[in-house]
């Protein structure tokens, strides 16, 4: 890779929809593998993914809840938690990872505007 | 201007894997260059020989394998999406003793590193969502 | 200067327009094309949408779904041409779903 830029990846969704907050996070991972710059944002109801008792054992889907550490181990710093999606759904940060940052929607505007490539999911 | 395009829905599930065709297509009708296709999530069903669509509706997957064959057009697909979802090339058929492989000529199946790579070589990267 | 495509009429789209910043484009596509109609849901999301915000539709979906009479006049119908041109004429895309 001769180049670094920037990445913002935005998850929208719940954890157990379908397959895009996993797509989402593969793609973070790999971007943070090849020492490119991310940043990730969970908005929407992609904040339910963040919620830490998720047990998958029963229903036998792949904990979404148990890879969110795994940002830290790739060395993804810039994690942000959208914090008026936090407050429609009903959640207190209390209950989410301590080490990502609230964002309002200005701030998050500023973010997506200065990154050169931002990826919804 | 060098284009890639990310392809993230299957084919007549959504519009979108349509919709993307048409984008690569006028990208290059209108002069400009496909670095690459990007395969990713349910996008690489597209990919598949085996799809027989109804004789009304577009076959989709034919018409990727035309543009991609007649403008050399580097085509990948994702591998872990790939696999999860039955798209298989002969290598990974052999690889995991399947009883066949279904990749389209003109795709390759590949890592997200080649994704990553399109988003640094490619003045503009598009991608066309579920 | 970023274009933001939208390809469904609800959610993405409100969070589209939470992030929209000056001077950027939104071009609905798809089923997004739906909230080009005056009536939403009974709901005006376009309300307050800076003046500067170029907003555009893509005219094969409109003519697809029956509706390109219904758009609000701040919408401009553009081609799958008008839509790579676009593309070039802004930083980068964004697509929203």
């Amino acid at each position: 890779m001769t180049t670094e830029i920037s990445y913002l990846f935005i998850s929208r969704c719940s954890p157990y929809a379908g397959q895009q907050a996993r797509a989402a996070l593969d793609l973070a991972f790999t971007a943070a593998a090849f020492e490119q710059k991310v940043s990730v944002v969970f908005i929407g109801d992609g904040v339910l993914q963040l919620l830490d008792r998720q047990d998958t054992e029963a229903s036998q889907l792949k904990n979404i809840g148990k890879m969110i550490p795994a940002l830290k181990h790739y060395d993804v710093k810039n994690v942000y938690i959208h914090q008026p999606s936090l407050t429609r759904a009903g959640l207190k940060q209390t209950e989410l990872p301590k080490e990502f940052e609230l964002v309002d929607d200005e701030k998050l505007c500023k973010l997506v505007a200065i990154t050169d490539q931002v990826m919804v999911f | 201007m060098k284009f890639s395009i990310v392809i993230n829905g299957a084919p007549w599930s959504s519009p979108s894997a349509l919709s993307a065709l048409q984008f690569a297509e006028t990208v290059l009708d209108s002069g400009h260059d496909i670095y690459r296709l990007f395969f990713y999530q349910d996008g690489v069903l597209n990919s598949s020989c085996l799809c027989v669509p109804p004789q009304d509706e577009e076959d989709i997957p034919a018409r990727w394998q035309a543009l991609i064959e007649s403008n050399d057009i580097d085509a990948v697909v994702c591998a872990a999406s790939a696999l999860k979802r039955g798209i298989l090339d002969k290598a990974e058929e052999d690889r995991y003793d399947k009883s066949g492989h279904n990749l389209r000529q003109g795709f390759t199946i590949s890592g997200l590193g080649q994704l990553i790579d399109a988003t640094q070589q490619s003045d503009r990267v598009i991608s066309f969502v579920i | 200067m970023i274009l933001h495509t939208v390809n469904k009429k609800h959610d993405c789209l409100q969070t589209c327009i939470s992030v929209l910043g000056e001077n950027d484009a939104i071009l609905l596509i798809e089923d997004g094309v739906y909230a080009t109609m005056a009536v939403n849901n009974g709901i005006d999301v376009w309300e307050n949408i800076p003046a500067s915000t170029r907003l555009f539709a893509l005219e094969n979906d409109l003519v697809a779904r029956g509706i390109s009479d219904k758009i609000l006049p701040r919408f401009e119908s553009i081609t799958l041409s008008q839509f790579v041109s676009l593309t070039c004429e802004y930083d980068k895309v964004i697509s929203w779903g």
